[in-house]
Order: C-alpha cells, then structure tokens, then sequence
C-alpha cells in the first residue's frame, strides 16, 4: 500500500472518529431533551427523528390563534419560524419564533402559551435548545441582528432575567436593515459548546452602505464571539456540522451560490476553494455518512438536488429535479439504503438514493414543498412529514411514497407573496414528556399539534375535481371578460361583413 | 374526479449546456457572461445594419439563430427584463450583487436600444426570431386566408384556440397564491382578441399598438404590489418550463401565423419600454428624399407594419432592415442622428412621427 493510500485511510479513520464523536455529543445532549431541539433535529440537519408513533391515526389535539394580525407580506419573513422542541424541567414546551419580533414557548400539550420574549424584529430563524454547563438554554437569533441566549423555563420567577446574554452582529445605526439570521447550530467542539450562526447584515445607506455576510462562532455559555469569517455581499443560509480530514468543519451554504467548508474551530477554510453551485443556494445543507464516506446533501435554484464529497468539495452527483429546491433534505436509512427526502417546486416530494442520486419515489402534493422533511416512525414505519404551500402538512410512507395523513392547516393571509423569496415553516416532530406530537405551524398565523388519538383527522388524499379547480381559479370572469369582448368582436364583423383591407384603402388613395 | 396529470410542467426542462458561471463574480454563481455576449452580438448587429450587402437578411438570421441558441441553450440566467427591473431596483444598496444580476441584462439591451434602436428585438430577441420563422414558413396560409371565406374559419378557429387555452390553462391548474403569477395565459388571450379583431378591421392596428403601453403600465403595476409575472419568453430563458409560459409561448407562436410578429405588435412589455428609447435613438432610419420613387415597395415587407403611407412609426420599427433592403433605389438609409446634428425635439405625438 502507498503512503497516500495509507494516508488517506488515516484521514478517513479520524473524520470517522470525529463523526462519532460529534455524533455522541449530539446523542449526550439529545438523551437529556430528545425532542427537536435545532432546526434539522441535530447538527448534521438529518431530521431523523427517533420518535415512534404507535399507529397513524392522528388527531388534531390543539391550535394556538394568531398571536396579532400582521397586514403585511414582508418579503423572506415568514409567519412563523419552524419550531424547536424541548422538555425543560418536566414541562413539554415548543419553541417559535415569529413574524411579530417575538419568541414564543408554548405548552407542547395543551397548546397555552408558557411565556413569550420580545425582541426587536421578526424571528424566522428556529431557535436552540441545549442544556449548556447544566443550565438549560435556548439561542434565538433575531432579525434585530442579535443573538439572544435564553432561559427557557417556565415558571420563571422573574421574567426579567430570562435573557441570559445577548450578542448584537452590528451596532445600530439610523439606516441599518434587518438582518437575516441563518438556523443556528449548537455543538461540541474541542469541549466546549459552541453556538454557529449565519448572519447577513446591510446598513442601507450612500455613504456607508454595509452588506455583510458572514458565520459567527460564540461559547454558549457565556455569548463571547470566538470567531467570525466574512464570507461575501451576499446572505448566509442554514449551516450544517461534519469534519473534512479529521477535524470538525461547518458547511455553509452562501446564498449567491458557493458551498464553503470552514474550520469549527477558528473559520479557516478547509476546501482549497469554495464549491461554486450554478446559481443561488437558498436550502440548508445536511451532511451523512454513506458507505464510509462523508457526503453533503443540498438544493439549489438549478433545477438540481446536489451531494459533494464533504472532504474535498467535489460533486459526487445530481439529480435532476427540474426546478428550485429550497427543502434542506432530510437523511435516513431505508433498508439498508442510505435514502435522501426533499421537496421542491414542482409541488413532489422527492426520495432519491443517497449514495447514486438515482430517484426512488416522488409523491405529489398540490403546492410547492419548501418545507424540509421531518422523518418519524409511525404505525412501525418510517413516515416524512412535510408542510405544503397548498396549506396542508402532509405524512407519506418514506418506503414507497404512500400516502398517509393530510390535514389543512390554513390559507395564505395575504394577497400574494413573492415566490422563492420567503422559506416558509417546517413541521417536525417530537417525543414530548412521553407523548409523540407532530407540530406543524402554518402561515395562516396557527400553530397546529397533532398525536395519535382515537378521532382520525385525516383529511384524505387531495384529489382536483373540475368545481374545485373553476371555484378556486381565475376562470369566470376571465370568462366574462372574454364572452363580452368576442361578441363585440362578431358584432363588428357581422356589421363590417367583408371590406377590404384599410391599407390597400389607403395606399390607393395616396399620393404616391 | 381525479385529473390525469399526464403533462406534469416537471417532465419538461431545458437542459442548460452551461450550468456554471464561465465568467464569476467572487464566490457566487453570477456571471458575466450573458452580459458580454450581449454586448458581442448587439454590436455585431449594429456593423451589419451600418454595412449594406446583399444578402444582411440572412446574416441577421445567423445572429438570431446564434442568440436563440446562446440565450436558450448557453447561459443560465433568466433575462425577464421587465420583472428585473423592479427587483433590480428593491435590493439597491441592500444586495448589491443581486441588483446587478437583475439589472445587467436590461442596462446593456437598454443602452443599446438608445444607440441603434431596437436592435435587441429585430436581430437577437429569440421570441421574435420564433414568430419570424414561423410566419415565413406558414406564408402561403396568410395568402389563401387573405379570401374573405377564410376569414369565418379563421374565427372558428380562434374560437378553438380560446378554448384549448382555456382548457389548458384549467387542466394545468396554476396554483399559486394569487393567479397573477401565471396571468402570461390571460394576456395571450388578450392578444387572441385583439388580433381577431384587427383581422375584422385593419384600422385597428393601429390603435392596438399602443395597446403595448397599457400592457407595459399594468405588468409594472403588478410588479410593483410585488407579484412575479412570468411572461411567453421565461420558457426560453429559465431552467425549468412553467406551464402558463409554455401555453402563452404555443398561443404566441400560434398566432404568428395569422398575423406576423403578432405579440411584438401589441403585447410584448420590454418592446415597448424599448420603443420609447429607439423613439430619440442615435441610429434612425431615414428616406433619401432625392431617391424615392413613392412606389410604397418598402411597406409590405415589415413584419410589424410600421411603415404606413410612407410614415414609419419609430416606435414599433424593429430595424430588421427589410425596408432597407427591399428598396430598390437605395433611398432608405441609417442616419446617425447625433453625428449629422438632425436630432430635433419632436413634440409628443400619438401620431407616427417620420416620413420616408
């Protein structure tokens, strides 16, 4: 065997052995909270969740009402942040951040709202939550271009002293904008629990005019910034937690459409250059063992489902997906096949073969599926839960792609929305105080829970009838429209019958 | 009653020979390369506009064709320059990187319009190129249809069409939060009518090209309450075929058999934002008054009937130059306006504003 052969076995020796020694601190938090304690379950964004629901027949069990009637469609502002799960001191709570600059917990069980936080802007990013020196702490990243650590619970005596610290990415100033905070992450890393966060924050203004993307490393315990690395102009989206020879890197996946693979440690680059995607980057990242090899998972605005080989960048291969894909996608073993789900544009689910790309199934809903996938077992099988822009979540067999659950969680509030420019909320799951729940909030301004009960909610397959698509749609007075304007059109003609053609009218009585 | 969605928008795509920036900007995938072969092509056209030979026609063939297959085939970004400019002008000084994106296609098709006139639309716009082709082969059917029988099939037909349109746009179902994202399928209704109409009465068309103007305020009035339209030409330029542009596209090119450039004419928005640049460009062409005949010889051949009665409407002109070539005595000509110091302020006026 040659010394790079032999090298490059101890290379993938040690990113193994770190692998698993990431995985072992993710499981040490996890054994504590199990739940959905960041966006994806773990740093990794698997959305593998070890939850296991005795049958499928779900039933509705809470709805919370819109906190405040928000009027207005703020582009890339959803209604909610998708949820982080956690059981804080025996109390089941859901954590949500939401459109109006307020963090809300509430009761996984009853749906009654623990205690809320205010900050100064909308919170689209999922919040975190890790027990940090044994004091349990939740990290919420805000668009008033803070990250703010937390106490999250709930009987508090003194909601003053709720926050425990705050970070704030850029001073304030009279034309500063609201940033965009990616999904935090929280991991272990040479043992110290340290919080990872995208930030992109622009100052709007002629004369000092900042746009400013960049990953921020802070110890979780006590908020000091152990790191910063400026990545570009452009926004910085969900990262995600793996190594690249043997040592811990963040992937971070910069919008403008570069794959970057950093050091966890102190942000240096680890790939001699960044991945360069063919065009913007809007989904997270998740990153998998498969067949010993550590691959990267993503989207992208190319029509295309991507993986790389995590230690060198390159593209192991593409899927075609023939349109936008948002979903950060969601990594599961399917008898023993290491399987890939993602939603796209074109309204499917997509399952494809984690180690060829080679699809396996898709499943069609009736709207665009940029939610990522949280992945349970239900009724003894695997299930992927995933919200729908057609207003339902929807649970499908991650086997086969067979239907399950659907339930409509509400319309769209507001006249329109801009498409691709706001990543809407994601469902996930969790086990909370002993009880299996599917959270699923919607833009509709409700936060729905769901657990196996004895009334089935399930609201069928969706299936298009022709009064539905007429009722719904644009059709009758475009319809109208049109009769009107043929009739006047005939009319005319019927009048006119045959004349002949005004130009040669003209042309003859021209002076030419 | 479940609907057989057979023809799922997804099975269609058009594969991108280049699906990587050839030219970056920093880390990100913006390129510079549609902007460059823009530029390329907008000045080779401009030298064989300047440049009388022969056979031009078929030269500006070959840069369509070049255009079509660079713009569809070769470069990855979408080049919709209406919706470009308003997010081009929302994330000023917020994403600056993305301003230039959106802006860069319209600013050098702009700043050509203003030097040479609608160059974009008569020698590089793939949509035009597409109606252009079409109407040259189907040219012995406006022939025969020209006989006033004709013209009852011809409604029976369009009667057809609307309803396959309407058929169509129902079994695609666009399901967005609002319809105005597909609304493309509504305007080539729109265009059905109007060029039924014109059909029925040539004096129209006239009217209906101002037409465009309505269109334009509207798409812009839609862009701006923040709504995406999409447009015929986004299945030209996107990755992935959206079903309300690929029905607008067959409705569009459907059309242009009856009657040639029929979108170009009364529809197409960037046309008329372009129009209102090529009105003061530098390039204009002009009549030789010592040359003309007066024999009308340049009139039949404009795709976009623009030249009436000797007058030609700056406005709608292409510079296709086939009013340049066709005449015999070599009295049309391009005039640098600038250069010869003929540019006068010509008041606003509803009415076609040159005289051959």
């Amino acid at each position: 065997m040659g010394d790079r052969a032999l090298k490059s076995q101890i290379a993938n020796r040690k990113s193994q052995v770190t692998i698993l020694c990431l995985a072992l601190s993710v499981a040490a938090i996890a054994a504590e909270v199990v739940d959905w304690p960041m966006f994806g379950l773990n740093p990794q964004r698997q959305g593998l969740s070890p939850t296991s629901f005795p049958s499928a027949t779900l039933e509705h069990q809470w709805s919370t009402p819109p906190p405040r009637t928000l009027y207005t469609y703020v582009e890339g502002t959803p209604y909610w942040s998708s949820p982080c799960l956690a059981t804080v001191a025996g109390q089941p709570l859901v954590f949500i951040g939401c459109y109006d600059n307020t963090l809300y917990a509430f009761n996984a069980h009853t749906g009654a709202q623990a205690w809320a936080f205010i900050t100064g802007g909308p919170v689209s990013a999922t919040p975190v939550y890790a027990p940090v020196g044994g004091q349990p702490m939740l990290f919420v990243a805000s668009s008033d271009r803070s990250i703010y650590a937390l106490d999250p619970r709930g009987n508090l005596p003194d909601e003053g002293k709720r926050k425990l610290w705050q970070v704030e990415t850029l001073a304030w100033r009279g034309t500063v904008m609201p940033a965009r905070m990616s999904n935090p992450l929280i991991a272990a890393v040479d043992g110290r629990q340290v919080l990872f966060c995208g930030v992109w924050n622009n100052v709007r203004s002629g004369t000092e005019n900042v746009q400013r993307g960049e990953v921020l490393a802070l110890d979780a315990a006590t908020g000091k910034e152990l790191w910063r690395r400026e990545l570009g102009t452009g926004a910085v989206n969900t990262p995600c937690l793996g190594s690249v020879r043997g040592q811990p890197a963040l992937f971070v996946p910069y919008e403008p459409g570069a794959v970057f693979a950093l050091s966890a440690r102190d942000g240096k680059d680890l790939w001699p250059r960044p991945h360069s995607t063919g065009d913007e980057l809007h989904s997270g990242i998740s990153v998998a063992q498969v067949n010993g090899r550590q691959l990267l998972f993503m989207g992208g605005r190319t029509a295309w489902a991507y993986c790389l080989d995590a230690e060198t960048g390159q593209q192991v291969w593409a899927s075609p997906i023939n349109t936008w894909v948002d979903s950060t996608p969601a990594f599961a073993e399917l008898d023993g096949r290491p399987t890939v789900f993602l939603g796209s544009y074109t309204y499917f689910i997509f399952a494809l073969d984690a180690a060829t790309g080679k699809e396996r199934w898709r499943y069609r809903t009736r709207g665009i599926v940029q939610g990522s996938p949280a992945l349970a077992t239900m009724g003894g099988e695997l299930v992927v839960c995933v919200n729908s822009l057609d207003d339902h979540v929807y649970v499908v067999a991650a086997r086969d792609g067979r239907f399950i659950f659907r339930y409509n969680l509400g319309a769209f509030p507001w006249s329109h929305y801009r498409k691709g420019k706001t990543i809407w909320e994601s469902c996930v799951v969790g086990t909370l105080a002993g009880r299996p729940m599917l959270i699923a909030p919607s833009y509709s301004g409700v936060v729905h829970a769901f657990a196996v009960g004895s009334r089935d909610d399930n609201a069928g397959p969706p299936r298009d009838s022709f009064w539905d698509a007429l009722g719904e749609s644009y059709t009758i007075p475009v319809v109208l429209l049109v009769v009107a304007v043929l009739a006047y059109t005939l009319a005319r003609l019927a009048k006119a019958r045959h004349r002949p053609a005004a130009r040669r009218r003209r042309a003859d009585a021209s002076p030419h | 009653m479940d609907l057989p969605f057979g023809w799922e928008g997804d099975r269609l795509v058009i594969r991108k020979v280049i699906e990587r920036a050839l030219l970056p900007l920093g880390n990100t995938a913006l390129d510079l390369t549609p902007f460059l072969m823009m530029a390329g092509l907008s000045v080779v056209a401009a030298l064989l506009m300047r440049w009388r030979f022969p056979h031009r026609q078929w030269a500006r063939r070959l840069v369509q064709t070049i255009s079509a297959v660079a713009l569809i085939m070769g470069v990855h970004p979408c080049a919709c320059m209406t919706r470009d400019i308003i997010l081009g002008a929302n994330v000023l000084g917020r994403d600056d990187l993305g301003a230039f994106k959106y802006l860069i296609v319209f600013a050098t098709v702009a700043a050509f319009t203003t030097l040479f006139g609608r160059i974009f639309c008569g020698w590089l716009c793939p949509l035009g190129f597409a109606q252009e082709l079409l109407a040259k082969l189907t040219a012995w059917t406006r022939g025969a249809a020209d006989r006033p029988a004709w013209l009852y099939v011809r409604y029976a037909l369009g009667v057809l069409f609307l309803g396959a349109l309407f058929y169509s746009s129902y079994k695609t179902k666009p399901a967005t939060f609002s319809f105005i994202e597909h609304a493309m399928v509504f305007y080539t209704i729109g265009l059905l009518l109007i060029v039924l109409t014109v059909l029925a009465d040539r004096s129209k068309d006239w009217f209906f090209k101002r037409f465009r103007y309505a269109i334009l305020a509207s798409i812009f009035a839609v862009f701006i309450y923040g709504v995406y339209a999409n447009g015929p030409f986004c299945v030209f330029f996107t990755a992935y075929v959206e079903w309300a542009s690929l029905i607008s596209c067959f409705g569009v090119l459907l059309l242009s058999v009856v009657l040639m450039n029929a979108w170009c004419r009364y529809m197409c928005p960037e046309g008329a934002m372009l129009g209102l640049l090529a009105k003061r460009a530098a390039w204009q062409i002009n009549r030789n008054d010592a040359r003309c005949r007066r024999d009308g010889c340049c009139e039949p051949v404009c795709p976009v009937d623009c030249i009436v009665m000797g007058i030609r409407d700056r406005e709608t002109c292409l510079y296709c130059m086939k009013c340049v070539d066709a005449c015999p005595y070599g009295a049309l000509e391009i005039v640098n306006e600038l250069e010869a110091g003929k540019k006068q302020t010509i008041p606003f006026s509803p009415r076609p504003t040159e005289y051959f």
